[in-house]
């Protein structure tokens, strides 16, 4: 049975932080929930998340975005990936007008940057994020 | 017009249910970094409360706390409040499938009248996925407890509210800003764990800050404080 491992990806966007100072630098905090496994950086801009490489198990991504306070809007607009390691697309929540990016792992890595843009409030600049996933791989004997 | 204080727990619910603890899988960020707040986006979160007093150093101004929960591991808060519910009157009448079940803490099980969902918002399938493609329900604050709540610095207690987002509920507390110095509270946290379709609560506690601080009130315009009204 061929398991997919799911590794959630969260950005906290403190909006009212991004439209006073105009940057999104020092107003984004990212989490992911592989820490058990090695992702470093929670709570920080400089998240690493990793990814373990199994040969029988495919790995899936989902990236999500909240705001810090419920009543303004952010949303990843664009998601910036190498399409030969990652392959990446926004969904709608069925029912709903909130947005996620889920992607798929087509081959082994050992680095992989990547860039969400990101749309806070009434902005209408982008705001970009440069993350990065980390990979290991793990050889079942 | 009070100073509305937002406190974002952000829990990663697996890690959490799996350790036991949240003590590794928390993380605490406040609205107040600007204005003196340490440990934005860890575990050691110290908020900073800015108060203000009038000339006979009375509080001037009223700070509220707010609370909320953010889960690593479940459908975003930012979805409406009755988004599981509408999904599973749909998903009930298609897969006639049966609703999922809460334990309480008393050990009576309960109805939820939900379907739970995976990851993307679509329903659960056995055999393709770990069990980390589950959304979890969401983490709940249950008590807010501790010095600060002993000593008189916050009054917390559960609200209710039609904010989507807070799931009908939210935590908020205001603060005494004539007690000034640091003071310690803890947060009882109940996160749900899963077998079968029942859903089970793990009770945690995890500890965090408030430091009072205060400073008199100044008129805006000419700096002017600590005199009688009119403050010229």
């Amino acid at each position: 049975m061929n398991k997919t491992r799911v590794i959630s990806i969260l950005a906290a966007v403190d909006v009212i932080g991004v439209l006073s100072h105009g940057t999104l630098g020092c107003n984004i905090y990212m989490f992911d929930n592989n820490r058990s496994n090695g992702s470093t950086g929670q709570g920080t801009e400089d998240l690493k998340t990793m990814i373990t490489f199994h040969e029988h198990k495919s790995v899936e991504l989902i990236w999500n975005v909240v705001p810090l306070e419920p009543e303004v809007f952010v949303e990843i607009t664009e998601l910036e990936i190498d399409k030969e390691y990652v392959e990446v697309d926004q969904y709608v929540y069925e029912g709903s007008d909130i947005t996620y990016w889920r992607g798929r792992v087509l081959k082994p890595f050992d680095r992989l940057v990547y860039r969400l843009f990101i749309k806070a409030g009434n902005k209408k600049e982008v705001f970009i994020q440069t993350c990065e996933l980390v990979g290991r791989v793990v050889k079942t004997k | 017009m009070s100073q509305q204080v937002t406190v974002d727990i952000i829990v990663d619910i697996q890690a959490a249910i799996r350790e036991n603890s949240l003590e590794n899988n928390i993380y605490l960020i406040d609205n107040l970094r600007d204005y003196g707040s340490e440990g934005e986006g860890t575990n050691r979160l110290v908020t900073n409360i800015e108060g203000g007093y009038w000339c006979d150093y009375s509080q001037s101004y009223d700070v509220v706390l707010n609370w909320m929960c953010v889960s690593l591991g479940s459908l975003p808060s930012t979805l409406p409040r009755n988004y599981l519910k509408s999904r599973s009157e749909q998903l009930f009448a298609q897969l006639k499938h049966e609703s999922d079940k809460i334990e309480n803490a008393d050990g009576k099980v309960y109805n939820l009248n939900i379907k739970t969902l995976n990851l993307f918002g679509q329903p659960l399938t056995a055999d393709e996925y770990e069990e980390d493609s589950l959304s979890y329900l969401y983490p709940q604050i249950s008590d807010i407890t501790g010095e600060a709540v002993d000593e008189g610095v916050i009054f917390p207690a559960q609200y209710g509210t039609p904010i989507s987002i807070k799931d009908g509920w939210y935590w908020s507390a205001t603060v005494d800003t004539a007690k000034k110095g640091i003071y310690k509270y803890t947060l009882h946290i109940t996160l749900f764990k899963r077998k079968k379709n029942m859903w089970i609560p793990v009770q945690l506690t995890h500890d965090a800050w408030i430091k009072v601080n205060n400073a008199p009130q100044r008129n805006g315009f000419t700096e002017a404080g600590m005199g009688i009204l009119p403050i010229v």
